[in-house]
């Protein structure tokens, strides 16, 4: 089993499912993929995966959540997992907030919805390349 | 005080004056006051010529009973003085020893000398203390000379008889038991020591009163020796007073003051019933004006005894005045009597009617002639104020063309020539008025023109503004609905393409697992393929990850191979349910494989069913966003439901709310209302819309729809943090806005009660930190 994860954080579970879906086919069984449906989630997550000995690398979140919103759970992240690629897949986001999110949490990519499959896997790879180098 | 009443009498009387001459007719105001002025003078004029009647008849009365009473006086005194005098000269004859009492028979001769002399007295006797009686008498109307004698050859009776002239006894007449001691009038004279008059009394034989001078004679030694006596004639004084004239119906009556009767023109002083002769008392004559008449004095006076000079009283007696005269008779002294003369007015009272009659119609006379000048001077006078009346009254109704004519050269005249000169200048300024009139009104047209049209801008301002107000709102909507849609088109897209990846991947693997697969494993892929439609429930993530740690343990206690990956599938596809059937499948060496053969047809199925949900997802926000934007105004109100537009609202602020904002909605069965829905649901955005913001997106929002005493109540409830109470009466007004300049128009709160009044409801505001409440009240009829 795989000992990084990727993490898909977004409160709409049907964009949840089909993000999972796509990374899984694309990436196979390199990584572990998880969901959550909220900032609150996401670390109970973390932190289960931290217990199984799992590292997150990469974090794809919405913006737009009930609770902790993606640009302050991204910076947090960032915090404790410098290394992890942030990649942001949102609807509509404020631009301060992204701009906040590129400074303080090395945001790798802001990608809006809807979103290319293409474009989408790309961004992570490209982030997980840089990880790597 | 009394002075401040009477000042305010005058005031309050003066004022009615005015009101009265105010309301009368310019005629009747100068005729009324000289008519006054002649009937208060001709009043005045007649009431003093009666009052000088009434005096000059009381005057006449004072005359006429005062003269008779005067003559009724010297009568008296003519009477009484002549037997007085005579008995002076008999005691003057008895002091010259020229008359010896002691000798009857020479007294008796000496008497009857006396007697006989014509205008002395008719009656004198001398009755001594030894009881002896000498007495003559030649009364008139008695042709016969009487002598009553008592003496020793008498005894105790006294003898009458006829004399001749020549002192001889013609004939005895009759006797009668006597004693002169003791009848009143030797009474009297003891009494009084000196002459006086008796009291009246009866005679012996009782059959008729008696009045006598006497005289008393004593010794020198001072011892009485007799009395000498004279009657006087009363019958002479009632002959004397029934002479007398005084008018056609007046009375008098000499009384004593005890009120006995002395002589009257109606009574005689004895009355005579069947037995016994006794007096008349004035209280009891036969004549009722008498009676009357004592009955006055003794009201006025209280008793005959107290009055004590000649005074004059008024009566009524049967409806006419009487005048009454009462008088002390003094001319004698010792006499005290009273005479009283009675007059009624009807005596006068003839002339007096005429007086009075006269002066009434020269009252009368006077009146009319005041009546008619006064009549004709007014009308002389207001005829021209008429004539301008009535011009001046064409004038106010719009015919100026007047003309007064009034030949006069007076004030009048000149007055007329003003009015015409006036009315000419009028005329003149009326045309130019109307000239201008007419300017104005055009003026005015044209101001209404603009009114008009200002109006109009105003509303299409105000319109303007209110759309302003909803794109203001709307453009911050637009940002968060960009995201609504967005999410789902996300999740189509991603769908679409994990549907043809998952359509790719199984119909590569499925032939060649079909071929591989045993008899139970097929079963068992079978069962699988038809439970993944069935499971309806859609697991949470944090639902998904518990049931992927059971199935974990669950397939390793099964001793099965590849579990993390085998539970990571089956969880995603929400089995929570291991049967027998499928352990087949569990248990192959190529259980990844048809698990993930499975897991794409799984994929396929919900990937459609991410599709539809998000289809419903965006045309729910595009219907709201719909709803909301619809500009054109509904023209008439429709029937639509309340919680409809709330939840429309609520839509199109999902993710603004779902940020932090726990929505409460509560709901009551409430009937759809006659409305403009379009305008509620901006009413329902900005309360909506500003219970975020004041809570910062974080708190908690009720929403309460119910009825309440025919009303759709609507209460939205923030948690925020309350508005100040001195911006609570201002939040309504238009352009009040507490944001930062850019962010609101300050028109929102200010629309919705407009909109609301529209509606014929209320908006009403409650609000303390942590709990804010708008109120909404819509009729629903």
């Amino acid at each position: 089993m795989s000992s990084q994860a990727i993490l898909c954080v977004d409160d709409e579970q049907i964009v949840l499912w089909n993000l999972r879906d796509q990374i899984t086919r694309n990436f196979g069984d390199r990584f572990v993929y998880e969901v959550a449906e909220s900032a609150d989630e996401a670390w109970e997550v973390i932190e289960d995966l931290a217990e199984d000995g799992v590292k997150i690398i990469a974090i794809v979140s919405d913006w737009l959540m009930p609770g902790t919103k993606g640009d302050e759970f991204l910076i947090q992240v960032h915090d404790r997992f410098p290394n992890v690629v942030t990649v942001m897949l949102t609807g509509q986001a404020d631009r301060e907030a992204i701009e906040r999110t590129y400074q303080f949490a090395n945001l790798h990519a802001y990608i809006a919805k809807p979103w290319d499959e293409t474009t989408l896997m790309d961004t992570i790879r490209s982030g997980l390349e840089k990880l790597n180098s | 005080m009394p002075h401040t009443l009477f000042s305010m009498i005058i005031s309050s009387l003066s004022q009615k004056i005015a009101k009265l001459a105010a309301k009368t007719r310019l005629q009747t105001l100068l005729t009324v006051p000289f008519v006054l002025q002649i009937v208060g003078a001709v009043g005045l004029v007649g009431y003093f010529s009666f009052q000088n009647g009434r005096r000059s008849v009381e005057n006449l009365v004072n005359q006429l009973i005062s003269q008779a009473e005067d003559g009724i006086e010297h009568r008296v005194e003519d009477l009484l003085a002549k037997p007085e005098a005579v008995q002076r000269q008999i005691l003057a004859a008895v002091k010259t020893k020229n008359l010896d009492l002691n000798n009857l028979s020479q007294l008796q001769c000496y008497f009857l000398q006396i007697v006989l002399e014509e205008d002395l007295t008719e009656h004198i006797a001398f009755g001594n203390s030894k009881g002896e009686l000498i007495s003559i008498d030649d009364k008139e109307g008695k042709d016969k000379i009487i002598l009553k004698i008592k003496d020793r050859s008498t005894g105790k009776y006294r003898q009458v008889y006829q004399i001749n002239p020549q002192c001889q006894r013609i004939k005895l007449l009759g006797k009668v038991l006597y004693d002169p001691r003791l009848r009143p009038w030797y009474k009297a004279a003891v009494a009084a020591k000196s002459h006086t008059w008796s009291p009246l009394f009866l005679s012996v034989s009782e059959s008729e009163l008696e009045f006598s001078s006497v005289i008393p004679i004593y010794s020198d030694t001072k011892e009485l020796i007799g009395v000498l006596n004279s009657e006087i004639d009363l019958e002479e004084l009632t002959q004397f007073l029934g002479n007398l004239e005084i008018g056609d119906s007046g009375e008098i009556s000499i009384v004593e003051r005890n009120g006995m009767v002395v002589a009257s023109t109606s009574d005689s002083p004895t009355i005579n019933p069947s037995r016994g002769t006794s007096r008349q008392h004035i209280d009891n004559s036969s004549n009722p004006l008498i009676r009357a008449a004592a009955e006055a004095i003794r009201q006025k006076f209280g008793s005959l005894s107290k009055i004590k000079e000649r005074s004059l009283i008024t009566f009524e007696y049967q409806g006419q005045r009487v005048f009454a005269q009462v008088k002390p008779l003094k001319s004698q002294d010792n006499l005290d009597w009273l005479v009283v003369g009675i007059i009624p007015e009807t005596e006068f009272i003839a002339e007096i009617n005429v007086n009075t009659y006269i002066t009434i119609l020269l009252c009368l006379l006077a009146l009319s002639l005041s009546i008619l000048i006064g009549l004709l001077t007014a009308r002389w006078v207001t005829q021209p104020l008429v004539r301008l009346n009535a011009a001046a009254k064409e004038i106010a109704i719009g015919n100026l063309n007047q003309n007064v004519v009034v030949n006069r050269q007076d004030e009048f005249g000149e007055l007329a020539q003003s009015f015409n000169t006036m009315a000419t200048k009028l005329q003149f300024a009326f045309e130019e008025l109307k000239a201008l009139n007419t300017t104005l009104a055009e003026r005015e047209q044209q101001l209404a023109d603009y009114n008009r049209t200002l109006e109009e801008r105003v509303r299409q301002r105000t319109q303007e503004l209110i759309k302003s107000e909803k794109l203001a709102v709307l453009g911050q909507l637009v940002a968060g609905v960009a995201h609504e849609i967005n999410t789902p088109l996300g999740a189509i897209q991603a769908a679409s393409e994990n549907i043809s990846a998952a359509f790719e991947r199984s119909m590569s693997r499925l032939p060649q697992l079909l071929l591989q697969m045993t008899p139970d494993e097929l079963k068992g892929f079978m069962v699988l393929l038809e439970t993944i439609p069935k499971t309806q429930e859609i697991l949470s993530s944090k639902e998904e990850r518990q049931l992927k740690r059971n199935l974990k343990q669950t397939l390793e206690s099964k001793n099965i191979e590849n579990t993390t990956i085998i539970a990571d599938t089956l969880s995603k596809m929400g089995l929570i349910t291991l049967t027998d059937e499928l352990m087949p499948i569990l248990q192959s060496k190529n259980n990844t494989s048809i698990l993930e053969t499975a897991y794409s047809l799984f994929v396929m199925h919900r990937s459609n069913q991410t599709t539809r949900l998000a289809v419903g997802r965006a045309a729910k926000i595009v219907f709201a966003l719909k709803n909301y934007a619809r500009q054109e105004q509904t023209a008439s109100k429709v029937k639509a439901s309340i919680a409809d537009g709330i939840e429309t609202v609520l839509t199109l602020y999902h993710n603004q709310l779902k940020r932090g904002v726990e929505v409460t909605k509560s709901y009551a069965d409430v009937p759809p209302i006659l409305c403009y829905p379009e305008e509620l649901t901006q009413v329902w955005t900005n309360l909506i819309h500003n219970a975020i913001q004041a809570m910062d997106y974080q708190g908690e929002l009720a929403i309460a729809v119910f009825v309440k005493e025919r009303h759709v109540v609507v209460e939205i409830t923030d948690s925020g943090c309350g508005i100040p109470l001195e911006h609570q009466e201002k939040i309504f007004e238009p352009f009040f806005t507490t944001k930062p300049p850019g962010e609101g128009t300050g028109l929102g709160l200010d629309i919705v009660r407009q909109i609301v009044n529209k509606h014929g409801g209320k908006i009403k505001l409650e609000s303390q930190p942590g709990r804010t409440k708008f109120i909404v009240l819509l009729p629903i009829d």
